[in-house]
């Protein structure tokens, strides 16, 4: 049989102490995974209490804690005067009695070595050699008006391996203490007293209910102790005849020689260390029963369907920032279509040129007539989309993008992610954040790199486009020249065969130039189409596409933290809960069944 | 005629006779309200809630007759195995009360009277609060919202007492089970003249019971304490710490008439003990005397006590609701404002960008019915053919002056944006506030929740409402004009003649100036087509100018619409959830102006009648 102070259970508790370590570090971090506020307390106290057995095991292997447990006046400072033989714990009338809890223990045990809250308590030595190897400790009320000592004794309790339930004849299961035994239960070795016993006989009428110790057993029976250990005791007796020294027996036939024989004795090394790994073992289990609760769900899944939808409402959020964009070019319509077809005619040279350049200038009216300038295409296009955005009104602009992050947070809310958390990682108010990639300036910017796109592919085509293209422009650049080298030899071979030319000739040439003219204006117009509500088809599918771009990784990342996140949580717990629970069948294996009647069932 | 009527009918004017009424409807409500949402974290509890609308009821709205309102109620109270049913045998005298060792044996209160004539099982309530009667004398282990009388046949020590009082023996209220039977000695506490505090030397400062006695002596009750189990040479000290530890700490000492010690001789058996206790049987029954001896003008005093109580209680009871309804109107403003965030969207991104394009019906309608038709249709004919050269040159022009239009939004798609922003956006809020309030969480689940959403359905059936209304409005609008030429030839016929002339005056004027600036040339041609062309612009500008009136009419069709439409689909719906939450809050916040009245005016109403 293996016990807790023999080398294989040291290295259990240092597996123990790693995984509960690593749960504690979990605890106080923030968490992503479910189970309420009040889960995650139950399971820090569960840990917490684990912890102090394991120190204490870790100070002193084989000390057993008793604690006493019950309401105010049921007699515990008298049954530990009476056990000690001598008043170490003050009893008397006053309601709630005792303020503080008392240590009953052997001179040689070192309570500085113990779990700290042992230091704040009362103190009374012995050297009793029975009481080797056990503290009692007498402690204060659960249901008294003093509300501070419901407190003290809620941190007392943690430190026990075994309790000694205390009930008197009135109170052996009031709602306080009785809701303290459940609490502790599936952790705690649990012994049982009814004081007073003498009242309890004074008390029982056999024409009407139970008698106190037959309804008592019964109420243990229901909350899980199947053959309860208890004694039914007259403390108060008891403790002035040990006080006195008298060894004449009572006038009433009691336990209590039967319950001191059993702490002193029965409780030896064997029985106390299989109560403490019992009660590891049992807290052990609580907190694997615990962790479902809290462990987060596989979130792998749920990122893939949480992701398409995403990418879908991200879609429909790109087209009507899109829309937005686009019709905010509508109104920059002219200046669009002008500075397009400039970029049409830019390399045509000649006659042409200087022809078409007069005409911009002529309908536009801005400028000098004479100003050839190029390369001023960049500033320009800025120009132009500030002047777009200018347009759209900024609640605009600040609506659409609420509504794409409120749809995106409804999405994940109704699969069931934080919302909280994924609100902040979606953050529009931090820059490295990617909603902050649709405020004013990156607007600005999409639509500036998608309209030079759209000008670099119009100026500079692929393809047969090209070779079009190259044509036009070199038609439109020699043709009126040539005809007007024509037009001028025919005029100097008219002056040379003195057959000098009428009205009507002139008028001719001038019809043919105009003509030759107007018939390549038509034909650029028809190849370098500057329609703005063609052009404007084209680059909304740009700026769909750009947004989309920019926005789908800052989003998708967004998810992958968090999914990330959460799948590590995952997996610390679920490694924490199968070392936990491993561990557990391992002691529960491992430790006999002398101590079996201590404890509840399940 | 019985006491209570005789209180009734001696009041003088009382201010408001339907106060007591009113309050326990109110208080009825709001506890009901409480029960559903739970009460844990808030500064009321259960049993203080359950006390109020007990106490409300037996002393604002009693019953008018019977044993109730007869005799002096004595209510024993106390925790478990501290006595209760042994000092109730005391009091009566009689060995009637079942003494018990087992803790929390007693599970329904009975009621101890002496059997007389007009004492039947008739003269009780069938109900007291939730406690129903029970006409047989039961074993006070039945475990129900009940109470039992026991009539008390043979002559006891003092039958004088016992029949003009009803000693109540109740149940426990610190065993493990008592939290769910509490709520019967509360119902008996309620109805209480004199209560009696039944404490041990074990028990005397638990918290439960000691809670208990401040909350009836703070509601007025008369109250004696009746320390038991100590030795007869504790007693002295066992009175001071009494008066010490628990005494001193009440809010109302005063209420409390006599401390009285019962010491427990040792050896006697505890259901004899009633026997060798006749003597304190004697005191105790003096000192209940004392108050009830004058019922009326006790039950008076009671009545004005707790009309105080009520009035220190206010705060405790409304707190809850009211910080529900903040929480409520903070989400009814957080609905209104998205919403109308909506209809703004909506007019901008919509209503606004509406042209008159939209209505060339109507404009191309008027166009049509101007035409000459019949014999002389070759006339317009003509003219039509005269007008082709201004209208292309027209066309070609706006080619480079008109603003291009940004196409209109398709309605429904617009409009399907809008709910699911709306819907989004309080979702996402209240999904931040999930933590603040319990109410958020509720409501957070009802907004992903489809069975409990109905804002579609409304929406939909509304809005086809609307769009047929508005589908025949517009239709409407033309067949108007349509019934209105045809039924009105002359008018036609005006506004025909008037077409007619507007190109004849045109091309008058322009030949008239023209020859009287450059005489007659060759461009005269030219300016009458001219002169024709803007008559015609000039008569689609006027035709226009009437489509545009009627989209106006239109928009502001479709504004009033679309407030209706955000209004009882989303708003109206809205602000109910979660589960007609809020329609049932919009209700409870009167009482947070009714209860305060209604205690207000039972304050005045019964303390000036109390003696000073």
């Amino acid at each position: 049989m293996s016990t807790v102070a023999e080398q294989g259970f040291a290295q259990r508790l240092q597996a123990i102490r790693l995984a509960v370590g690593e749960l504690r570090q979990w605890l106080r971090a923030e968490t992503l995974g479910p189970g309420s506020e009040a889960d995650r307390a139950s399971l820090r106290r569960q840990v917490e209490e684990l912890t102090i057995s394991l120190d204490k095991l870790d100070a002193e292997p084989t000390l057993l804690t008793i604690v006493f447990l019950g309401g105010t006046g049921v007699g515990k400072s008298t049954l530990l005067n009476a056990l000690a033989g001598t008043r170490v714990a003050p009893s008397s009338l006053a309601r709630p009695t005792t303020q503080f809890s008392t240590l009953y223990h052997h001179a040689e045990v070192d309570i500085s070595a113990l779990p700290e809250v042992f230091r704040t308590c009362r103190r009374a030595t012995h050297d009793r050699s029975e009481l080797r190897h056990k503290i009692l400790v007498d402690t204060p009320d659960i249901d008294g008006a003093v509300l501070e000592h419901h407190e003290r004794l809620k941190q007392i309790l943690p430190v026990a391996d075994a309790i000694l339930y205390v009930g008197s004849a009135e109170k052996y299961h009031d709602r306080a203490a009785w809701q303290l035994l459940l609490d502790h239960a599936p952790t705690r070795g649990f012994a049982f007293v009814l004081n007073k016993w003498d009242r309890c006989l004074a008390a029982h009428d056999e024409r009407t209910g139970r008698a106190p110790d037959e309804d008592f057993r019964r109420s243990l029976q229901e909350a899980g102790f199947a053959s309860p250990l208890l004694f039914r005791v007259c403390g108060k007796q008891w403790e002035a005849h040990r006080a006195q020294g008298s060894t004449a027996a009572l006038p009433i036939a009691d336990d209590f020689e039967k319950m001191q024989a059993w702490i002193e004795h029965e409780l030896d090394e064997r029985l106390i260390q299989e109560i403490k790994s019992r009660g590891i073992a049992r807290g052990l289990d609580q907190i694997v029963g615990q962790l479902p609760r809290v462990i987060p769900p596989d979130w792998t899944r749920s990122r893939e369907q949480l992701a398409d939808s995403w990418l879908e409402a991200l879609r429909h959020g790109v087209e009507d920032h899109a829309t937005l964009l686009i019709e905010s070019t509508d109104g920059q319509a002219r200046e669009l279509e002008r500075h397009f077809g400039k970029l049409g005619r830019n390399r045509i040279g000649g006659l042409f040129g200087l022809y078409l350049h007069l005409a911009d200038r002529l309908v536009h009216l801005r400028g000098s007539l004479l100003q050839f300038t190029t390369g001023e295409q960049k500033t320009e296009m800025q120009r132009i989309a500030a002047k777009c955005l200018e347009a759209i009104p900024v609640t605009t602009r600040q609506t659409q993008r609420e509504a794409m992050r409120d749809r995106l947070l409804t999405l994940a809310s109704r699969h069931n992610w934080s919302v909280e958390v994924l609100g902040k990682l979606l953050g529009d108010e931090e820059p490295s954040q990617p909603l902050a990639q649709l405020n004013e300036d990156s607007l600005a910017q999409v639509l500036v790199t998608e309209l030079r796109t759209l000008e670099k592919d119009y100026a500079d085509p692929r393809g047969s486009k090209r070779a079009a293209h190259a044509v036009v422009r070199s038609l439109c650049t020699w043709v009126p020249i040539v005809v007007l080298v024509g037009i001028g030899l025919s005029l100097l071979y008219s002056l040379i065969s003195f057959q000098f030319w009428g009205v009507g000739e002139f008028f001719s040439a001038a019809l043919l130039f105009g003509l030759t003219i107007a018939a390549l204006h038509f034909l650029m117009i028809w190849v370098f189409p500057v329609n703005w509500v063609a052009l404007r088809e084209k680059l909304r599918e740009r700026l769909e596409e750009g947004l989309l771009e920019r926005l789908a990784d800052g989003y998708l990342q967004a998810l992958d933290r968090y999914t990330a996140k959460v799948n590590q949580e995952r997996a610390l717990l679920t490694g924490v809960q199968s070392v936990l629970a491993g561990i557990r069948d391992q002691i529960q294996r491992a430790t006999g069944d002398a101590a079996s009647s201590l404890f509840s069932r399940k | 005629m019985t006491q209570v009527s005789a209180l009734r009918s001696s009041g003088s004017a009382p201010a408001s006779p339907s106060a007591g009424p009113q309050l326990l409807a109110d208080i009825t409500d709001l506890a009901k309200y409480y029960g559903e949402r739970g009460l844990a974290g808030q500064e009321l509890s259960e049993a203080e809630l359950r006390f109020i609308v007990s106490l409300v009821r037996a002393q604002f709205v009693p019953a008018h007759e019977g044993m109730l309102a007869r005799r002096g109620q004595v209510m024993v109270f106390g925790g478990a195995g501290a006595g209760k049913s042994s000092t109730v045998n005391i009091i009566a005298g009689v060995d009637v009360a079942e003494v018990n060792a087992q803790a929390g044996y007693t599970r329904h209160p009975s009621a101890i009277y002496l059997a007389e004539a007009d004492a039947d099982a008739a003269s009780w309530p069938s109900k007291i609060g939730r406690l129903t009667r029970l006409d047989q004398p039961t074993p006070g282990d039945v475990d129900e919202d009940c109470y039992d009388t026991r009539p008390v046949q043979e002559p006891p020590v003092d039958p004088a007492f016992l029949s003009q009082h009803v000693v109540w023996d109740c149940p426990d209220l610190t065993t493990k089970d008592a939290s769910h039977y509490e709520a019967r000695v509360i119902e008996i506490a309620a109805v209480a003249d004199v209560c009696v505090y039944v404490a041990s030397d074990e028990r005397y400062n638990d918290e439960l019971p000691t809670n208990f006695l401040h909350a009836v002596t703070e509601a007025g009750k008369p109250t004696i304490v009746v320390l038991t189990k100590m030795f007869e040479t504790d007693s002295a000290e066992f009175i001071s710490l009494f008066r010490q530890q628990v005494v001193a700490r009440l809010k109302q000492p005063g209420r409390i008439l006599l401390i009285y010690p019962i010491p427990t001789p040792t050896q006697v058996k505890v259901h004899e003990l009633w026997t060798s206790a006749v003597p304190h049987g004697a005191n105790l029954r003096r000192e209940i005397t004392r108050t009830t001896s004058d019922l009326l003008g006790a039950r008076r005093r009671a009545a004005a006590r707790a009309a105080e109580y009520l009035s220190s209680r206010r705060g405790r009871l409304l707190d809850p609701l009211a910080r529900d309804l903040g929480e409520w109107r903070l989400w009814v403003e957080q609905v209104r404002r998205s919403a109308s965030a909506a209809v703004q969207r909506y007019e901008r991104e919509y209503l606004e960008r509406m042209g008159v394009e939209d209505f060339q019906e109507a404009r191309d309608a008027l166009l049509a019915a101007l035409p000459i038709p019949g014999r002389y249709a070759y006339v317009w004919n003509i003219l039509e053919y005269v007008r082709v050269p201004f209208r292309m040159l027209k066309s070609i022009a706006s080619r480079y002056t008109d603003k291009k239009t940004t196409g209109t939004v398709d309605e429904s798609f617009l409009l399907d944006r809008i709910r699911e922003q709306l819907l989004d956006s309080l979702i996402v809020t209240v999904a931040h506030r999930r933590g603040r309030h319990g109410f958020w969480d509720a409501l957070h689940r009802a907004l992903v929740d489809p069975a409990q959403l109905r804002v579609e359905q409304v929406f939909q059936e509304l809005r086809g409402k609307q769009t047929r209304e508005l589908r025949t409005k517009r239709r409407d609008a033309y067949e108007r004009m349509d019934v209105r030429l045809s039924q009105n030839p002359s008018l036609l016929w005006a506004l025909r003649g008037g077409r007619l002339a507007l190109d004849v005056v045109a091309v008058l004027l322009a030949v008239l100036l023209w020859y009287q600036f450059f005489g007659t040339s060759v461009w005269l041609i030219f300016v009458i087509l001219l002169a024709i062309g803007l008559a015609d612009d000039l008569a689609r500008v006027l035709c226009q100018e009437y489509a545009r009136r009627e989209r106006d009419e239109l928009l502001d069709q479709q504004r009033e619409n679309i407030r209706e439409l955000i209004r009882a689909s989303y708003i109206d719906e809205l602000v109910n959830l979660p589960k007609d939450l809020g329609a049932r809050l919009a209700k409870l916040s009167e009482l947070t102006d009714r209860i305060p009245r209604s205690i207000n005016s039972l304050l005045d109403q019964y303390s000036e009648k109390e003696p000073a």
